[in-house]
């Protein structure tokens, strides 16, 4: 079955002209024109990926994204027409996966789309069904992960990009090769997006998130996984 | 001609306040010192004369007058010599002064009468000469006082008040220089503001100044800076609102342009015509669209610009990498492989994109990227080889909306008019500089300076 793409956008000829794309590409869309709407639609049945429009009349986008976040980690694209830092940084805070600008082309927004499904797959299955480093235990067949012992709760970008640690622990990873393995973004991909993810991940398995020892930053070339 | 500088002038002219009222006041003092001294020896001089010649004349009163005798019983010698005519025969106390050491003027008039007195010289020395006649007894005479001791006062005065006059103008420049300093230090001040400001930082500000006159300046300073601040955020916020307002229907043109490409087939070829040529021009609207934001968010100030370590060379092969660029050469010094520049790596990708884009434009594509070091870090050059730019337009080029003579073609080719400004203002927010010049060989040579981060 097609997947299903949940569109929030307020305005009605993009949210239209969206429609025409994604069903000529074969998705399923469903539509919302505001923040509201598209919880009520998360809680009728989650789509497989959302594309999240900012500027959003009554509850905006980056509450809207914060609170499908609260029961689901469904993959977040967020599509605005700001991308100043700021913008772009509180959305991916707020629980996004990625973004793309407006206007884009469609063939970047397929690409995109089917780059946030494939995160929803695990990496390969090369490797050991369960790594553990650093205290961490990570099962890529459950798409599990505790931390001393806790369970977690990840996004699914989040636990691609700890995945891809927990195989290479001691590894340094730049920005661009974490861009290019987990979002398959190129050379000149946006390095803020794995910033904010790494900060989200910290969050979740640092004791204290100031004075990092698992997750470290490596100066000038990127982050390791101090096992 | 310039006038020299303000700095040279106020010490000069102190130096000259200085210089007059000293030389003045030496000038005087010395006049007045020796025309005192030289007014007093002569008073004493002419005294002891009068009593001498007291002696002398009632010496020469007795009938056997021993005139040497007589000399001799004056209180004379050292400084001072005496010298007596008595009855045509001349009669001196020391031997180096005789009748020949009198002027013959003095001799004269004495004998005649007068008494004189007057200054002259004696083996070069400065001697007072005071002639007493002395009718009584048929004589005369004459005292020669050695003045060389006054002269050497004088002289010593005169020293003195010379290297006074001299230690004062110096002092005086000094003083000059101080105050020049300090006159111009709020002038400096403000120029090193003012410069700081047209390189583009323009959260300067003076500092409070407590002096009423400077805080004045200081004030006006500050809140022109303040509003032409204000202006400029102004202007970017709005070009930016612009460019945001105008993404909305760009989204559903381009969007809705995708899904008519998707259905070219089931279009008439004159269909497809105009689907072209919507295409194209959506495009460079689009272009023209992110140039205008691109430019806005260079004009605003504390834009979050992300500072993160690009590598230069890197950069340039993963660039080059592009299919697009395929005709493109790199020529990367291995000295430059680890150098690291530090700043935003999409506005870096704009820069070079832009311009391979404009050699594209104008020359046929660009035929070579360099990098190799340059005096401030890292040199950049993207070569062509179509007609180059002439000298005049080579700044012109880099200003918004200006096209150069071969521009015209410019329109068709889907350009901005913002290509080349945004290169120069996002290769000044890493703190470089772009230039153009002629490549060696034939073409143009478009060179970026960029100061290099620290490696690490």
């Amino acid at each position: 079955m097609a997947d299903a793409v949940l569109i929030v956008e307020d305005d009605d000829r993009i949210r239209a002209s969206l429609r025409l794309a994604l069903e000529d590409n074969g998705y399923r869309p469903i539509e919302a024109a505001d923040g509201e709407t598209a919880l009520e639609l998360m809680d009728e049945g989650p789509p497989d990926v959302v594309l999240l429009d900012l500027m959003l009349p009554g509850i905006d986008g980056y509450e809207t994204c914060r609170r499908i976040r609260r029961t689901s980690d469904v993959p977040i694209l967020i599509v605005s027409a700001r991308v100043d830092s700021h913008d772009v940084v509180e959305g991916l805070e707020a629980g996004a996966d990625d973004y793309i600008r407006k206007p884009f082309d469609v063939p970047e927004l397929t690409a995109r789309l089917r780059a946030l499904r494939r995160r929803l797959r695990p990496a390969k299955d090369d490797d050991a069904d369960e790594l553990t480093a650093a205290g961490i235990t990570l099962s890529a067949d459950r798409g599990e992960v505790s931390v001393d012992g806790r369970e977690l709760h990840l996004t699914k970008t989040e636990f691609r990009l700890l995945h891809e640690f927990m195989r290479h622990p001691g590894r340094v990873f730049s920005r661009e090769m974490l861009l290019e393995r987990v979002w398959e973004y190129g050379y000149f991909g946006d390095p803020r997006i794995v910033d904010v993810h790494i900060g989200r991940l910290r969050a979740k398995i640092e004791a204290d998130t100031a004075d990092p020892k698992r997750l470290v930053t490596v100066r000038g070339f990127g982050y390791k996984l101090d096992a | 001609m310039r006038a020299p500088r303000l700095t040279v002038r106020i010490t000069l002219s102190f130096a000259a306040g200085a210089l007059v009222v000293s030389g003045v006041l030496a000038t005087a003092t010395y006049f007045l010192t020796e025309r005192f001294l030289v007014a007093q020896q002569e008073h004493n001089v002419l005294h002891q004369s009068y009593f001498n010649a007291l002696v002398i004349r009632d010496g020469l009163l007795s009938h056997t007058p021993d005139v040497p005798g007589l000399l001799d019983t004056l209180p004379t010698g050292g400084d001072t010599n005496a010298v007596v005519e008595h009855r045509g025969r001349w009669y001196s106390s020391s031997l180096s002064i005789s009748r020949d050491a009198l002027p013959t003027a003095v001799r004269t008039r004495v004998l005649k009468g007068q008494v004189i007195r007057a200054w002259g010289n004696v083996s070069h020395q400065p001697v007072l000469i005071v002639g007493v006649p002395l009718p009584g007894v048929s004589g005369a005479y004459f005292q020669v006082a050695d003045e060389s001791g006054l002269a050497r006062t004088l002289a010593t005065l005169r020293d003195v008040l010379l290297g006074t006059a001299a230690g004062v103008t110096i002092l005086g420049a000094g003083a000059g220089v101080w105050a020049s300093r300090r006159l111009t230090a709020p002038i400096r001040a403000v120029a090193r503001a003012a410069h700081r400001i047209s390189g583009g930082d323009l959260t300067t500000r003076l500092p409070a100044e407590s002096d009423a006159e400077l805080a004045g300046l200081v004030d006006s300073f500050n809140a022109m800076v303040d509003s032409l601040y204000e202006r400029i955020q102004r202007d970017a916020r709005f070009a930016a609102d612009v460019s945001h307002e105008l993404r909305s229907p760009l989204t559903t043109l381009s969007t809705s342009l995708s899904v008519l490409k998707g259905r070219r087939d089931e279009l008439s070829s004159r269909g497809r015509d105009a689907l072209d040529l919507l295409a194209e021009e959506v495009t460079r609207f689009q272009r023209l669209v992110e140039d205008l934001l691109e430019i806005s968010r260079a004009d605003a100030i504390n834009d979050g610009v992300a500072r993160v370590p690009v590598r230069i060379g890197e950069f340039v092969s993963q660039l080059l990498a592009d299919p697009h660029y395929s005709n493109v050469s790199a020529d990367l010094d291995p000295a430059m492989r680890d150098a690291v520049v530090v700043g935003d790596k999409r506005r870096l990708e704009l820069v070079l994109r832009n311009l391979l884009d404009n050699a594209e434009s104008y020359a046929g594509g660009a035929t070579c990227v360099t990098v190799q070091p340059s005096s401030t870090g890292v040199a950049i050059f993207v070569d062509d080889d179509g007609p180059g730019v002439p000298p005049a337009d080579r700044n012109r080029i880099f200003e918004r909306f200006t096209r150069g003579e071969s521009n015209r073609r410019r329109a068709s080719s889907g350009g901005t008019g913002l290509g080349l400004a945004l290169v120069r203002e996002h290769v000044r927010a890493f703190g470089g500089e772009v230039s153009v010049q002629d490549r060696p060989g034939g073409g143009a040579r478009f060179v970026v300076e960029l100061p290099l981060g620290r490696a690490a």
